[in-house]
């Protein structure tokens, strides 16, 4: 056994009763949020949940009305400027001086950051592809280039917190792929802490390592994405043969939940650990198992929680 | 019958008087015009001060050319302001076809006898106006012009003399100007404000540097620049 | 500084920020060339209260005449082209969205709107002077140099006559004053423009004020005469009177001081309302 602890993880980004009010309305109300160094962090929410708002209120667009935050360790408040320095965000669709080229967008908005060299901004263009489009006026861009532009302004700065609200919005499957691909890269290869909120569950799923679900400005978890999923019971699709004897069996034994049977295919619902058991006693009970997959997905957990029915 | 008689009796009388008072004061105008009979031409500098609210402006310098009988040139590098009447001496204006003369009353003015005469121009124009002249009789030199009142305006030239080339020529002339406002210039903003005051004050005009009868030529005089011509542009 | 730069690049990125100088050259070449050929009809308008009485010689329809004559009757044209890009330059960001890339940078909101404020005097000041040296530089050509006649209304009819010697000095001045007077319009179309996010509003509210502003400072009536003094319009003419003689400099002072204010407060109140503005759009 291993005497030795892991270090607790650095909070890059940390809220503390974070609030923000509209006329009589609770935006957000209360939001403690904690984002680890190297988290592909996830924020999620269905609409009108406050999920930009908090992005807003961490991007200094909004003022609180109560909390606190904190990046690296600082108040943001007290330590704007330097703090910023080391943060990029991208808020809905990335919105550039359409009159000026894409080189032109990249030296000013990094410029304001710190002192940025042809050469970095040249490069920047390259890892989104845009390379060959540099000089061109960013209104001639489609929204798929816009995107990736807005990634490039976000690589250019090496930032070591990215904030991304919603970056898949408007985008085909193709571009989808592309900006998945790049959030993964950016956390591995380049090490920055990723913050993103969307509600493509399915993108999320794959690229978070820990998350958040908020609902009508309140945080209803937050944790590592795999543990959270893990905890509930999940779904399996069992193909069976013969069908009735399996149904029999599965409707006897009290830890199996039997939600239905068809066509060769009985859906149950178990606990994660448990499904090797499962296989065991169909097999055992001479049923023969053609397939054995979960439906465990992220979709399932969100609908469960933003609807209040899970014990968490 | 008695009673016409002395009626036309005495308009007889007054009639001579008058014939007598006209015949007198053209006499004194022909002596001045006498007195100036060598005076071909003279050219002089020219400065002119103004203490008139509605004119701020420093004192103006031109270089004058007078060519008997009517010539004048006035010659400026800049701007220039010229008073048309009583501004410039010309002892050949008062002529006898052009103004009907009398004798108002004679007077010691300056300790030098002299002689208030009322011209009444025979044609009116912007030029003759009905004027008073007070003469110097023993100088034979006109001392003062009043243009009297016409269209509201009333204008007073005073004037000194020095002798200059064998003549009595102006060395100041201090005209009194009380003349109405007018039309204002071309502005195209609201003319509601507190217009309307008249324009009054005294112009200082000041002669020196007189050279007379050089010989100036009729071709420095093409321009005619009497009262009532427009200032050039360029 | 950079921020300034950035500001002053972006600004001057846009053709619609050349419309300005070119309808100005275009409005000062027209009104030249027309001076030029009713140039008789000028000097009989602006001279005839004074023709009766007196013989007027010299260049009197010379350039800077003919630049003072330009510079008065502009109330409204270099208004308006100011207001297109100070009523313009912080809603425009707002408009396309940009407002959300600038404000999450490191430079806090205090740095961004000075800077976009300093680039809109920078652009009004340019805006002037180029007026200014294209009507002296075209009058000149066109009508020659002299001594400057000014025709007066208020607060009676008269000519002020500046020596040509002091006419160039005299002129820097007047053009400095109308670039102060015009610094009020554009902070209040930058004031306008922090408030709203699209550019329309405040450059029709800006002229909106200004022309209301004008036309009742110069209404005949008691009650609008007893406004005049508050309206800052009444003393945007200011300029003129450094082409008064004698310069009456307690009255320049007054306006001067009058029409700064104005420029404070009104940036002043942008600056608070763009610190504390939620950015949600």
């Amino acid at each position: 056994m291993n005497g030795m602890q892991q270090p607790p993880p650095e909070i890059v980004l940390r809220t503390k009763g974070l609030s923000k009010k509209f006329g009589k309305r609770w935006a957000v109300k209360d939001l403690n949020i904690e984002v680890h160094r190297g988290d592909v962090f996830s924020f999620l929410g269905p609409n009108g949940a406050g999920k930009s708002t908090a992005i807003r209120m961490i991007l200094t667009l909004l003022r609180p009305t109560a909390g606190s935050i904190e990046i690296f360790g600082k108040d943001l408040q007290k330590n704007r400027s330097a703090v910023l320095s080391r943060v990029c965000g991208i808020v809905e669709k990335p919105d550039f001086y359409l009159y000026l080229s894409a080189y032109e967008n990249l030296k000013i908005l990094g410029s304001m950051t710190r002192r940025v060299r042809r050469d970095e901004i040249t490069e920047a263009l390259d890892v989104v592809g845009l390379q060959s489009r540099a000089f061109e006026k960013v209104r001639t861009f489609s929204h798929g280039m816009k995107q990736r532009l807005g990634i490039a302004q976000a690589l250019l700065t090496e930032p070591e917190l990215v904030i991304l609200d919603e970056p898949t919005t408007g985008l085909d499957p193709q571009g989808m792929k592309e900006v998945r691909e790049l959030i993964k890269r950016l956390a591995r290869e380049r090490e920055m802490t990723i913050f993103l909120s969307s509600h493509l569950l399915s993108e999320v799923e794959l690229v978070s390592t820990r998350m958040a679900v908020i609902n009508q400005g309140a945080l209803i978890t937050q944790g590592n994405v795999s543990e959270l999923l893990d905890r509930e019971a999940m779904e399996y699709s069992i193909e069976v043969s013969p069908l009735e004897p399996a149904v029999a069996l599965v409707r006897k034994l009290p830890w199996i939940e039997f939600l239905s049977s068809e066509n060769g295919c009985i859906e149950v619902r178990i606990q994660p650990g448990r499904a090797p058991e499962l296989n065991r006693v169909l097999i055992e009970s001479d049923i023969e198992v053609s397939s054995f997959y979960p439906h465990r997905t992220l979709e399932d957990f969100f609908l469960k929680v933003t609807k209040g029915t899970s014990e968490i | 019958m008695r009673k016409i008689l002395l009626f036309a009796g005495i308009l007889f009388l007054l009639s001579t008087q008058l014939i007598q008072a006209q015949e007198d004061a053209f006499r004194y105008l022909d002596l001045i015009e006498k007195k100036y009979c060598g005076l071909k031409d003279y050219t002089t500098d020219v400065n002119v001060h103004f203490d008139i609210e509605a004119l701020k402006a420093p004192d103006m310098q031109a270089r004058l050319y007078f060519k008997s009988p009517d010539k004048l040139k006035v010659d400026s590098k800049r701007i220039f302001f010229f008073p048309k009447e009583g501004g410039f001496f010309n002892p050949f204006q008062f002529q006898k076809k052009n103004f009907e003369a009398r004798v108002i009353d004679h007077l010691i003015y300056d300790s030098h006898q002299s002689v208030r005469l009322k011209l009444t121009p025979i044609n009116t124009d912007t030029f003759n106006r009905g004027s008073v002249l007070r003469i110097d009789v023993e100088r034979n030199l006109i001392r003062m012009i009043k243009i009297l009142p016409s269209e509201g305006r009333e204008i007073i030239a005073v004037i000194d003399y020095g002798y200059f080339g064998g003549f009595e020529l102006p060395v100041h002339i201090g005209l009194q100007l009380d003349i109405p406002p007018s039309e204002a210039g071309g502005a195209k903003e609201f003319q509601f404000g507190k217009g309307g005051k008249r324009i009054s004050g005294k112009v200082e005009i000041t002669y020196s540097n007189y050279n007379v009868n050089s010989g100036l030529s009729d071709e420095i005089f093409t321009e005619k620049e009497f009262p009532g011509s427009k200032a050039r542009p360029r | 500084m950079k921020l300034f730069w950035f500001e002053i690049y972006k600004t001057f990125s846009r053709w619609r920020t050349y419309i300005s100088f070119g309808f100005i050259a275009l409005i000062v070449i027209l009104t030249e060339v027309v001076m030029k050929l009713s140039a008789n009809e000028i000097l009989y308008r602006m001279l005839r209260s004074f023709e009766k009485d007196f013989l007027i010689f010299g260049n009197v329809l010379n350039g800077w005449f003919v630049t003072a004559f330009i510079m008065n009757s502009l109330h409204f044209h270099i208004p308006f082209l100011i207001t297109l890009v100070a009523g313009d330059i912080v809603s425009s960001e707002a408009t396309s969205g940009t407002v959300r890339f600038l404000l999450m940078r490191p430079p806090s909101r205090s740095r961004i709107i000075t800077a976009k404020y300093l680039t809109t005097l920078f652009y009004t000041t340019g805006l002037v002077i180029f007026l200014g040296l294209i009507c002296i530089s075209l009058g000149l050509i066109l009508f020659g140099s002299g001594d400057l006649i000014m025709n007066y209304q208020v607060p009676t009819i008269r000519i002020a006559f500046v020596p040509e010697a002091d006419v160039p000095i005299r002129m820097l001045l007047a053009f400095a004053a109308a670039v102060w007077s015009m610094t009020v319009v554009a902070s209040l179309a930058f004031l306008f423009s922090t408030l709203a996010e699209n550019s329309i509003g405040p450059i029709i509210g800006t002229m909106a004020i200004v022309i209301v502003f004008y036309v009742v400072g110069n209404f005949p009536f008691d009650f609008f005469r007893m406004l005049s003094p508050y309206l800052f319009t009444t003393y945007m003419v200011f300029w003129q009177r450094f082409l008064d003689h004698p310069i009456p400099w307690l009255e320049i002072g007054n306006s001067a001081a009058v029409l700064g204010i104005h420029s404070v407060c009104l940036f002043s109140i942008a600056f608070a309302v763009f610190n504390r503005k939620d950015i949600k759009s």
